[in-house]
């Protein structure tokens, strides 16, 4: 294809948004279905577009006339912004096929013209910050992409929806302050350069004003990226949103930040301070760790997946955190595999979590709560849908062979290759990497585990749980080419890592015997298809000796061994006391409290008591953060409200005074 | 030889021993313990009565309950294929990437786990509870440790650690730091394969066990493959530890036919040795509390970890 078509291409899904917002407003029982419909059509074509920008040589600089249409700006798509605009398109293609059925089983919560309309202008402003070439286009979409996101939080109107709202609201608009603030820096007050001449204005600022910007800029990308300690709003906005906005808000929003940090830090600065890549490592860490452990502790299926979110995002930033280490002691390949292995698991992440969200949609449909604790038995009652839930909980616990397993291979490859000869210092950082890396791995599975396990297995423990039937298959669709996508860019990851501009990470190898493109990282070959032959050959060879060996009719259902007394769902083991090891284990950085109040039956016998079990977890960053910060500032607020005391000429002398101080600083 | 035959040599043997290395730590401990103890081949016996009874499918399980004796079973099989345990060089040991090795070890836990959720009784949920925190926590010292291992080796693959020749072969006496990562190697294994301190393989009792009270309701052949998947996994690890201290005579792409029936004794003694090592141990200390099995998942993490800081210190050194 030409450049001219491909650009025709993106302009079309790039407005396709704009007519997708257009059409949900007509009052008609049919906008629902052709806004969504438009929103998968546009979406499809910039896909494909898209695709081919990445596999070309060059980006396409869209149609002038659109230049006129939004602040006289330039629009481009290189091969770098390709690549998530790729995603966005897919990930955005997967949930408005979801959004037809599922919003039309919430009619009386959610008002369907508003959400399809704010959801068509969410990623209208996603699409819009990849496009963009200079500060102030950047800036302009990132805020339509906020807003939109915030009016689909509270679209519900539930308190708890407005108050965490107002929450992201405040977080993003900090964020949104200090991107402008940085970026003011980086270009030296002007904003409407262009994002390829940055460089030469960065190249010369002094270290002081280069550090101060970017420190600003990884607080507004990091906030929204939800790298702990700014996540607070994360977990609290992400599951209030209907589930196919909260899979584009995991999936793709959190990207959109992550393309930011990476447009900045790979083709805005000359290089960045030592002190820089260090803070990257450190926050990506205690993302990677917080998300983690708070994932296991959470038993509100939404907020599982937003802690894991905050998770992966923190190993990304770790990855980029160690690219950036690496090039600066000049072990190349370890940087190079390193970027790599952050843009394949940005891409995974967004398939298993969209995936997972998409699915969580159709379970809380199902049971109407969000709690794992009466969920249980689903398995059972919907084998097909459990069975993709499965494979996506495993895929995002990075397993072999689905595609987050690839990226993590290639990081972890790259950092033990690189040990025996890179400086000691860098050394010793990648040791601990790696040590928290893989605790971090495990306890990703125990999240994953939880979450399929209780919500699936063993026996319902509500009555809307035993009713439960196997979605339709509009329901299904969504997380089945979600976890098809996960499996085939574990699959084809040596092809695609060529596609993405990975040469060096790829070979052709002699594997067992047969020639082929193999994952090819410091000296060592992954031919991602042979495992999954591997594994199927051997569960395949067992079944078959099964079937020799054994009478496969030699079998009867019987209940649950119960030592002669029946067995009910209240016995189970719940979501709490599953992880409770872990919380045992790790209660000096949790701080949950767990209460426990007996109250006798009988006075005279302490032992007959009815108990009563609470847990409390609260969270450690908003109470020792979050709250003084807040008190903090009310005091303060309090203070200045003195000066309010009614009198216009006060009023008046302090405006005059504001305007001579400005105009002392300014002069 | 070919490498698949050096595979199918070494799949055949290491399957077929299996119930034996069970056998024969029961039957050790039942010495130390002064009782007389069932033969130790019994567990062949056992597995084989296990595959002609009737299978019991609990009423309140899904698809899980049958899928994962496979997948726990296939995780086993998938290392006796491709680490080097009887012979080095196999056609499979592209695969033993150490990192590969230790998501495929993970997920076969996570089917254990979750099959034992599966029937919905306390017993099962409580030990998938253990289980899962087991594995989960020792994810990191097992990649700490063979990432000390690939330090020195320079490979990444299992079967490039051990070369399997007298001449080139790493070992503790040629490198000593490789102590800590060995000792390391031997706390993963007592813990992945829920023997003393971790968890008592021998009770039916709620307060000490791990993983019987996961496969608690399974029955007939399910049972069978669950019971021979984790002596399959014992055997495993034996024999990798074993190998890791004496990295030969093992099977090579050199050895000719002669060579089998002697590697073929040695691996059949130094499954006698080790399974009669783990008896003394098992006899001689106690099981940890659970409470408490955090301590020891943390020392051996350390000790993992201070075995690759040492080990890049005396490379980087000498």
């Amino acid at each position: 294809m030409t450049e001219y078509q491909l650009a025709i291409g993106i302009t079309v899904a790039f407005l396709g948004m704009l007519l997708a917002a257009g059409v949900a407003l007509i009052p008609r029982a049919w906008a629902h279905r052709l806004s969504n419909l438009l929103l998968v059509t546009a979406n499809l074509i910039g896909l494909v577009a898209a695709v081919f920008v990445i596999t070309g040589q060059e980006g396409v600089v869209l149609p002038a006339q659109m230049q006129h249409l939004f602040f006289d700006m330039r629009f481009t798509l290189d091969r770098f912004s390709a690549i998530f605009f790729a995603l966005l398109s897919l990930i955005g293609i997967l949930t408005s096929l979801y959004a037809i059925p599922y919003l039309e089983r919430y009619t009386g919560t959610y008002n369907l013209s508003n959400v399809n309309m704010l959801t068509a202008l969410f990623i209208f402003g996603m699409q819009g910050v990849l496009l963009a070439t200079n500060v102030l286009g950047f800036m302009a979409f990132w805020e339509i992409m906020s807003i939109t996101s915030f009016f689909l939080v509270v679209a519900d109107g539930t308190e708890a929806s407005r108050r965490a709202g107002f929450l992201y609201l405040v977080m993003t608009h900090l964020g949104a302050g200090a991107l402008i603030a940085g970026f003011f820096l980086l270009t030296n007050n002007s904003l409407l350069i262009d994002f390829n001449t940055v460089l030469y204005a960065s190249s010369e600022l002094s270290p002081f004003t280069l550090s101060l910007a970017l420190a600003l800029l990884l607080f507004g990308f990091g906030s929204k990226a939800g790298l702990v300690p700014f996540h607070v709003w994360l977990p609290e906005a992400h599951p209030q949103a209907p589930s196919h906005v909260s899979a584009l808000m995991s999936g793709v929003m959190l990207k959109i930040a992550l393309y930011g940090f990476l447009r900045v830090i790979l083709f805005m600065v000359p290089g960045v301070p030592q002190w820089f890549t260090t803070v990257v490592v450190v926050l990506g860490l205690l993302s990677a760790v917080f998300g983690v452990l708070y994932a296991i502790l959470e038993r509100d299926i939404k907020r599982i997946l937003a802690y894991s979110s905050i998770e992966n995002l923190g190993l990304m930033f770790v990855m980029i955190g160690v690219a950036l280490l690496a090039s600066r002691e000049g072990s190349g390949e370890l940087a190079q595999a390193a970027i790599f292995a952050t843009i394949y698991l940005a891409i995974a992440h967004a398939l298993f979590k969209t995936g997972l969200f998409l699915a969580s949609g159709t379970m809380i449909s199902a049971v109407h709560s969000r709690s794992l604790e009466v969920m249980g038995g689903l398995a059972q009652r919907m084998p097909y849908f459990s069975m993709v839930v499965c494979a996506l909980a495993l895929a995002a616990a990075a397993m072999p062979p689905f595609g987050p397993f690839i990226a993590e291979w290639t990081f972890m490859q790259a950092m033990v290759g690189a040990l025996a000869d890179v400086t000691p210092m860098l050394k010793v950082t990648l040791v601990v990497i790696l040590a928290i890396l893989g605790f971090v791995t495990g306890l990703a599975l125990f999240a994953m585990v939880k979450f399929y396990a209780l919500a699936f297995l063993a026996q319902p423990r509500s009555s809307e749980a035993k009713e439960a039937t196997e979605p339709h298959l509009n329901f299904l669709l969504p997380s089945f080419l979600a976890f098809a996508g996960v499996l085939l860019l574990g699959l084809f990851a040596p092809q695609l890592f060529v596609s993405l501009g990975a040469m060096a990470l790829v070979s052709e190898a002699d594997v067992s015997g047969l020639a082929n493109e193999v994952l090819f990282v410091s000296g060592e070959a992954l031919w991602p298809f042979m495992i999954l032959v591997a594994m199927i050959a051997v569960v395949g060879m067992l079944v078959l000796l099964r079937r020799l060996v054994t009478d496969l009719k030699k079998e009867r259902v019987y209940q649950t061994w119960d030592c002669g007394q029946p067995i009910t769902p209240r016995m189970e083991y719940t979501a709490t006391a599953f992880s409770a090891p872990i919380r045992a284990f790790f209660r000096m950085v949790l701080r949950a409290q767990k209460v426990v109040v007996a109250t006798p039956i009988v006075p005279t016998n302490p032992w007959m008591a009815s108990r009563e079990m609470t847990l409390e977890a609260h969270s450690v960053w908003y109470e020792r953060l979050y709250r003084p910060l807040q008190t903090g500032l009310l005091k303060v607020a309090g203070v200045l409200s003195r000066l309010q005391n009614g009198s216009i000429q006060f009023y008046v002398g302090l405006v005059l005074l504001a305007l001579i101080v400005t105009i002392i600083v300014a002069l | 030889m070919n490498p698949l035959i050096l595979t199918l040599l070494q799949v055949i043997v290491v399957l077929a021993v299996a119930p034996l290395a069970v056998g024969l730590v029961r039957f050790y401990k039942a010495r130390l313990q002064g009782r007389h103890g069932a033969a130790p081949w019994l567990p062949y016996y056992t597995y084989l009565t296990l595959l002609k009874k009737e299978n019991v499918i609990s009423s309140s399980s899904s698809w899980m309950l049958r899928a994962a004796p496979y997948a726990v079973l296939g995780s086993a099989v998938f290392m006796a294929i491709v680490l080097p345990l009887v012979s080095v060089g196999g056609i499979a040991a592209s695969l033993s990437n150490f990192i590969l090795v230790a998501a495929i070890l993970a997920l076969g836990s996570a089917f254990l786990v979750m099959g034992g959720l599966d029937v919905g009784s306390a017993f099962g949920g409580m030990g998938s509870s253990r289980e899962m925190t087991i594995a989960s926590l020792l994810e990191s010292t097992i990649l700490l440790t063979f990432a000390a291992f690939a330090v020195v080796s320079g490979v990444s693959t299992i079967d490039g650690m051990i070369s399997g020749d007298a001449l080139t072969a790493i070992t503790v006496i040629s490198d000593p730091y490789l102590l800590l990562p060995v000792i390391a190697l031997i706390l993963i294994a007592l813990a992945e394969n829920a023997r003393y301190p971790v968890d008592n393989p021998a009770t039916h009792l709620e307060l000490t066990m791990v993983h019987e009270a996961m496969i608690l309701d399974y029955s007939g052949p399910y049972l069978a493959m669950m019971e021979y998947a984790s002596a399959l996994k014992l055997t495993v690890f034996m024999l990798l530890v074993t190998n890791f201290l004496l990295p030969y005579p093992l099977l090579l792409s050199a050895s000719g036919a002669g060579d089998v029936v002697l590697v073929i004794l040695v691996v059949l003694a130094k499954i006698v040795v080790a399974s009669f090592a783990l008896a003394i141990l098992e006899s001689t200390i106690a099981k940890m509390r659970f409470y408490r099995v955090q301590e020891y998942l943390t020392g051996a993490f350390f000790i993992a970890l201070s075995g690759l800081a040492l080990t890049l210190l005396s490379t980087t050194l000498l």
